[in-house]
């Protein structure tokens, strides 16, 4: 077991120093200039620029320098957020992308079990059709839309909710801003959670241990929620995984609608200003979150299921 | 806030959906058919347009026949897709010429530009100053913003003279020249003049439109005492002011510092700030500013050493600042920042006393108080900087001389600025909070402005344009700068100036800012702003 988290890490370690490698590259290779804008910079000014931020060395330098700095947790200063350290910049970020992922992921499996298990217990009747209705509208309607939608209908035409941003205090008011993103970015994952859950259940309520229960004359609440609820997750368990690490790294969109600031921003922004550092710290922490996330999902498989263990 | 409102007008909801509509990927409005219908230019423009294709057939491309096949380059935004195709739909009716519209995003495009990997492109620009020079030396020879390979002699030399000149009359005329000369050759052509568009709630006050769209944060308040919310527009790159370069920094650190003047808040001309006094010695090359006595925020008194360190700290060849060329009027600034000479003292800079600060000037400068209350030209404390490095302008460290302070600066959420009490007309700021917003996002902006937690915003969706600015909370304002397109006049077809000239008059800009730019835009038919009074201007048209 301890051999295959240490073998597991160590690919990992790789992984990531694969990707900062050409990351490296393949950002200097873009067209244009952290520098740029609508003023062309002056030969005088390109050589300040460049002497200040080391760019006057050979690549090889720059790249062995950069790496040294990675190792020593350096991430160094970011090209636009000119009094800023990417490090000052990226953790802030992450926390706010992982409270809104957290919350996400909750409503996702708190609205999406109950709603499979809901159509397995009464299937194909009106509530099954309601529910997977709802589920593929998740899988259908983008968040480019429903984000926009939301607001426009909770925030503007009802007032019922603050329009976007970040919570600045703990009242219920300012709380409630986490609401639509949130909900926006669970909604997809809602609609897989709840389509994995009902095929999940539906397979155990054909089970032996069911049959023997209803045989016994137990009600069939107690039935689903009792026995067969337990193993008819185990899909969703195994979905939760993956579903934590698209939710974390994978609000970008939402981010920009309802303008939070979250790691997804510095990503995005930081390619467009050809900001270096920034985008290769994004890069490398949104790398070593999905490595991270997977081996947590292999670990709680091998957990579950003995099998794994001795492969 | 909050509970539910039906109260909504079904124009407002109606037009939500549109923006829906538009997220979804179908337009709300089509633009019009350019040169189709009744243009407000009417003849004139058809006259125009007989014009141009007498040109072309002259070049040896009668009804466009034999013209290459040219690609418009542009930078990717909603507005910049319409104004191209837009044109290239009267290149094509007008001139029977088809043009082919690339886009690429900001970064790629100022790259292509600046390598002049490009055939002809839209572009803008925005007066630093409130001088016709800010508009006419980018295109001398060799200027990093000419962009367009164009070259010419006297142009040069005009400006050079012109900048040296020391009275005003004989000034003007020269870069009344300068700009003829331009609207003869034209590497460049112009389109519009902007606009500056803005919403701003009822409450607000000491918030003034004007030419340069500066708005110094020391008379702006909200009449209820809370604090006023300004969407920026962007997330600021730094609070340093000798290393700052854009407009959401200097929005910000006119409010956090004070220069030797100040702008004045309706006018945005130059008016006493640090400097209660100055002189101008006779041959308008000496400068001698006598300061007031005003404070740090931290209570130390501001001196003229301040001055003279920060502009010194900004010709460093060491800095790593783009805006050093604000300096270059200084006797000796040029020199020092681009290495030919290493002594400090070759720079025109001495402080007589505390409170006297004496700048040479290489030449006279007609514009020179002009540049006082810009960034580049803040003072800057010495020991805060060498105490903290390049952390000087966090929060904590920061220390500054204007009529605000920072306590807080959430990267990508907000900045927020407090009434600093150590300004010396702390009585006359009425604000005691600010907050900044770095939206980036049009429509985001505008939602956050409509539910009621942004008070102004500095830019306008343009679908909604029509119906906002109805509203009494719209601003429009005529704003310092021109849109344009140039040419690459190293490479046919633009090397010939008959087929520039041709292009130049083929575009129809009443339709243009009629029809598709529809927020008060004037059509330019020269380049210089029309906005200095007593300057002569070449119409593009008038040969």
């Amino acid at each position: 077991m301890f051999g295959m988290i240490a073998r597991r890490l160590a690919a990992g370690a790789l992984t990531v120093f694969t990707i900062a490698s050409l990351c490296f590259f393949i950002t200097r290779l873009a067209p244009g200039n952290p520098f740029s804008g609508e003023r062309q910079l002056s030969k005088e000014a390109m050589e300040s620029l460049n002497r200040y931020y080391g760019f006057d060395k050979p690549i090889l330098t720059q790249y062995a320098n950069t790496m040294l700095n990675y190792l020593q947790g350096d991430f160094g200063p970011s090209y636009y957020h000119k009094d800023i350290t990417v490090h000052a910049l990226i953790w802030p970020a992450l926390k706010v992308s992982t409270i809104l992922g957290a919350i996400a992921f909750c409503l996702a499996l708190m609205i999406g079990i109950p709603l499979g298990v809901l159509g397995a217990a009464r299937q194909n009747q009106l509530s099954d059709h309601a529910a997977m209705t709802v589920a593929v509208l998740g899988i259908c309607v983008p968040n480019f839309l429903l984000g926009p939608l939301l607001k426009m209908l909770f925030a503007h035409a009802w007032k019922a909710l603050p329009v976007d941003s970040w919570p600045e205090n703990f009242t219920a008011w300012e709380l409630s801003r986490l609401l639509m993103p949130a909900f926006t970015l669970a909604l997809v994952h809602v609609a897989y959670v709840s389509r994995l859950a009902r095929a999940g259940m539906l397979d155990v309520l054909n089970r032996d241990y069911i049959r023997t229960a209803r045989a016994k004359g137990l009600s069939e609440p107690a039935i689903v929620l009792k026995h067969a609820l337990k193993n008819a997750i185990t899909p969703v368990v195994s979905y939760a995984g993956p579903m934590a690490a698209v939710i974390v790294t994978g609000s970008i969109v939402v981010e920009k609608i309802f303008n939070i600031p979250g790691l997804g921003q510095h990503f995005v922004k930081s390619a467009l200003d050809r900001d270096h550092p920034l985008l290769m710290g994004s890069i490398l922490v949104f790398s070593t979150l999905i490595i991270l996330f997977n081996l947590a999902v292999d670990l709680a498989y091998a957990w579950l299921d003995p099998r794994v263990r001795t492969e | 806030m909050g509970g539910a409102s039906w109260g909504r007008s079904t124009m407002r909801r109606l037009s939500w959906l549109l923006a829906l509509a538009a997220l979804a990927g179908c337009k709300p409005e089509d633009p019009p058919a350019a040169n189709g219908g009744p243009a407000a230019g009417g003849s004139a423009q058809e006259n125009r347009i007989a014009q141009a294709r007498k040109l072309l057939a002259e070049a040896g491309y009668a009804d466009g026949k034999g013209f290459p096949t040219i690609e418009f380059l542009y930078s990717t935004s909603e507005t910049n897709k319409k104004i191209a195709a837009a044109l290239q739909s009267m290149w094509k009716t007008g001139l029977g010429v088809e043009v082919a519209l690339v886009n690429t995003e900001w970064k790629t495009y100022l790259d292509r530009l600046s390598k002049m990997d490009y055939q002809f492109g839209l572009r803008g620009w925005i007066g630093d100053y409130n001088d016709p020079n800010t508009f006419l030396d980018m295109f001398m020879t060799g200027s990093g913003n000419n962009n367009t390979g164009f070259s010419n002699d006297e142009y040069d030399e005009l400006i050079r003279k012109a900048n040296a000149e020391p009275d005003k009359d004989e000034r003007r005329a020269m870069l009344e020249r300068v700009e003829e000369i331009l609207m003869t050759e034209l590497p460049i052509s112009p389109i519009n003049f902007y606009v500056s568009q803005q919403m701003r709630k009822p409450y607000v006050k000491g918030w003034h439109s004007n030419l340069q769209s500066i708005h110094p944060l020391k008379s702006a308040y909200r009449e209820d005492g809370q604090t006023l919310v300004i969407n920026n527009n962007a997330e600021i790159q730094t609070l340093d002011p000798g290393i700052a370069r854009g407009v959401p920094e200097h929005r910000v650190q006119i409010g956090l510092y004070e220069g030797l003047l100040n702008y004045h808040p309706e006018t945005s001309e130059p008016i006493p700030g640090a400097a209660e006094r100055w002189e101008v010695s006779p041959d308008q090359r000496t400068y001698t500013f006598h300061l007031r006595e005003c404070r740090w925020s931290d209570g130390k008194p501001v001196t003229a050493r301040d001055f003279e360190y920060a502009w010194r700290r900004v010709l460093d060849p060491a800095t790593p600042t783009d805006y050093a060329y604000q300096l270059f009027y200084i006797k000796g600034g040029r020199a020092f920042r681009e290495g030919t000479s290493i002594d400090p003292r070759s720079i025109g800079l001495a402080c007589r006393d505390d409170r006297t600060l004496v700048v040479e000037l290489e030449n006279p400068c007609a514009f020179f108080l002009n540049l006082m209350p810009f960034f580049t030209y803040y003072p800057v404390r010495k020991d805060i900087v060498e105490r903290h490095g390049t952390r000087w302008t966090l929060p904590e460290n920061l220390v500054c001389n204007g009529a605000f302070r920072v306590v807080e600066r959430v990267t990508n959420q907000h900045l927020i600025l407090e009434k600093n009490p150590e300004y010396w007309d702390a009585a006359n700021v009425r604000q005691q909070r600010i907050k900044f917003l770095p939206i980036d996002t049009v429509s985001t902006a505008f939602s956050k402005y409509d539910a009621g937690e942004c008070d102004i915003i500095t830019s306008v969706p343009l679908e909604f344009i029509r119906k906002l600015q109805t509203q009494p909370d719209f601003y429009a304002h005529n704003y310092l700068g021109t849109s344009y397109f140039s040419f690459n006049v190293t490479r046919p077809p633009f090397r010939d100036a008959k087929v520039r000239r041709a292009f130049a008059l083929a575009v129809d800009r009443e339709t243009l800012c009629e029809n598709i730019l529809k927020g008060g835009q004037k059509p330019a038919y020269n380049y210089v702003p029309t906005s200095f009074p007593g300057f002569r201007h070449t119409r593009l048209d008038s040969r």
